[in-house]
């Protein structure tokens, strides 16, 4: 108890520093709309399998608003942590009689984890209303999708972490980080057309190692009874990539931890 | 701790007033005509006798984005049945009924239909009898699905039908987003009340500890009251 409320203490400052009101409000306002506008069913058929649609469906959601969570992300972390460091916030942070990792925990679950709950709740709720019967049968096609899809925001959003515990600089990290984002997206596309050339699937297998998007996507592309697909996984092989992504980002976060709670000088 | 909780709960509050806001901006966008999707036939029933509608947009499956606008009118009472299945599928199961009881597949009994309703109830998605002769429906699937069109006729008479169909495009069935709106934004306005209240109660506290200290000033003291009263106002707009 005693240790508690040092640290709900500095979860509601950070929570009052990443947002701000209306932040909140209208992140929400527009994860829900967006979420409406850009679904897409594509051309349906009764022959195909309703999980690829279930499939489409989520991942058509995938595009912008994943790109404003990401953004949403690296923000939190250069002006939540960044500027801690910068400004010398964290001094006084630090003078809390609390371990460091603690700090850095309630440091995280305002940037990442509420900011993963609203992005999350609001998809959620979005699909939900439009298709039910779709959601509740498949919801595990959901869920799957969006662990896959979200691996890439997290990964890079844990890089930017790391970045700005050791440069003390949250802009610099964070435009490193959103430069990360855009080269991981243009090279998943761009594997898919080495394999091609190559005739080989190491690349696709090595790149979808740390984005699984491309094992998930392929997986379900593959329910289609005409398609082309270069590579068929199995859904084994796709959770395992899945879980590969997921350790790099458990990998990444274990070291920003131990520098902040043993390399760090303020 | 309890300013904590007031404040949380009316930050959530908030978001739920949000979304109800986009909700209700999403319900008042109206289902738009898919181009080239009109249909329009006239039909003659006779007494105890149905009819399976053929539109060619209805061998394509629907989706929660497309939905089915119909309009019909009739010289009497007569129920029409949307069924979530494939027209082929209600064929299927009449021709194998009708050789069944040696029936000529002309005849399109009404009891025929009753029995196939009976033995498949959950097929049925929505069906309404022609009131004053004149029925309008508009229904947006929660599935990709197939759906059949049948026009049934139980009374005595014939029955002259006009009706025409086309597919809707939505975003969202209006329906479908102004049902969680209705509770999300009262819910919302509950929770934010006591956060307001807080917000307004140290608005005021801090424009009385600001006011004091402008009035204690000795070289404020020849301006007049409004002069204070402009000064504290914009102070308290940049705050």
């Amino acid at each position: 108890m005693g240790k508690c409320k040092p640290f709900l203490e500095i979860l509601s400052s950070s929570l009052h520093g990443d947002y701000k009101f209306p932040i909140l409000e209208f992140l929400a306002f527009l994860f829900l709309l967006s979420s409406f506008v850009f679904t897409s069913f594509g051309f349906s058929s009764t022959e195909i399998s309703e999980e690829y649609f279930v499939y489409r469906m989520a991942s058509s959601l995938t595009g912008l608003p994943l790109f404003i969570f990401a953004m949403l992300l690296f923000k939190n972390i250069a002006s939540g942590i960044g500027n801690d460091l910068e400004k010398d916030t964290m001094q006084t942070l630090l003078a809390y009689p609390l371990k460091r990792r603690s700090i850095l925990t309630a440091k995280l679950i305002s940037a990442f984890a509420v900011a993963t709950l609203l992005f999350l709740g609001m998809q959620f709720s979005a699909l939900y209303l439009l298709a039910p019967d779709m959601v509740t049968l498949h919801l595990q096609v959901v869920l799957l999708t969006y662990v896959a899809y979200m691996s890439l925001p997290l990964l890079v959003a844990s890089i930017t972490l790391l970045l700005t515990l050791i440069f003390k600089k949250g802009t610099l990290a964070s435009v490193i980080g959103i430069m990360l984002f855009f080269l991981f997206s243009t090279l998943s596309s761009l594997m898919s057309l080495v394999a091609y050339a190559t005739d080989s699937l190491l690349p696709l297998q090595l790149f979808s190692l740390l984005v699984p998007n491309i094992a998930i996507d392929s997986y379900y592309s593959s329910l289609q009874p005409m398609a082309n697909i270069f590579w068929r996984p199995s859904i084994f092989e796709a959770l395992l990539y899945c879980g590969a992504g997921y350790c790099f980002i458990a990998v990444i976060l274990s070291l920003s931890y131990f520098y902040f709670s043993r390399r760090l000088n303020t | 701790m309890k300013r904590r909780w007031i404040i949380l709960l009316g930050r959530i509050g908030t978001v739920f007033v949000a979304m109800g806001f986009a909700l209700i901006l999403l319900s008042l966008i109206p289902p738009v005509k898919d181009q080239g999707t009109d249909f329009i036939e006239m039909i003659n029933l006779q007494p105890q006798t149905f009819s399976i509608a053929d539109p060619f947009f209805l061998s394509y499956p629907l989706d929660p984005q497309h939905g089915l606008s119909v309009n019909a009118r009739a010289n009497h009472t007569v129920k029409l049945y949307l069924l979530s299945v494939g027209r082929t599928y209600v064929e299927e199961w009449i021709v194998r009924r009708l050789s069944d009881t040696q029936q000529s597949v002309s005849t399109l009994n009404a009891s025929l239909l009753e029995e196939f309703l009976k033995s498949h109830q959950s097929l049925v998605a929505w069906q309404e009898d022609t009131m004053n002769g004149k029925v309008e429906v508009q229904y947006v699937p929660t599935k990709i699905v197939n759906m059949t069109l049948i026009f049934s006729n139980w009374s005595v008479q014939n029955a002259h039908i006009n009706y025409s169909i086309h597919l809707l495009r939505v975003i969202v069935s209006s329906e479908r987003a102004l049902n969680p709106a209705k509770f999300l934004v009262p819910l919302g306005i509950a929770l934010t009340l006591p956060w307001l209240n807080f917000l307004m109660k140290r608005r005021r506290t801090y424009l009385r500890i600001f006011r004091s200290q402008i009035i204690q000033r000795p070289q404020m003291k020849t301006y007049d009251r409004k002069k204070v009263n402009l000064i504290v106002v914009s102070a308290a707009l940049v705050y």
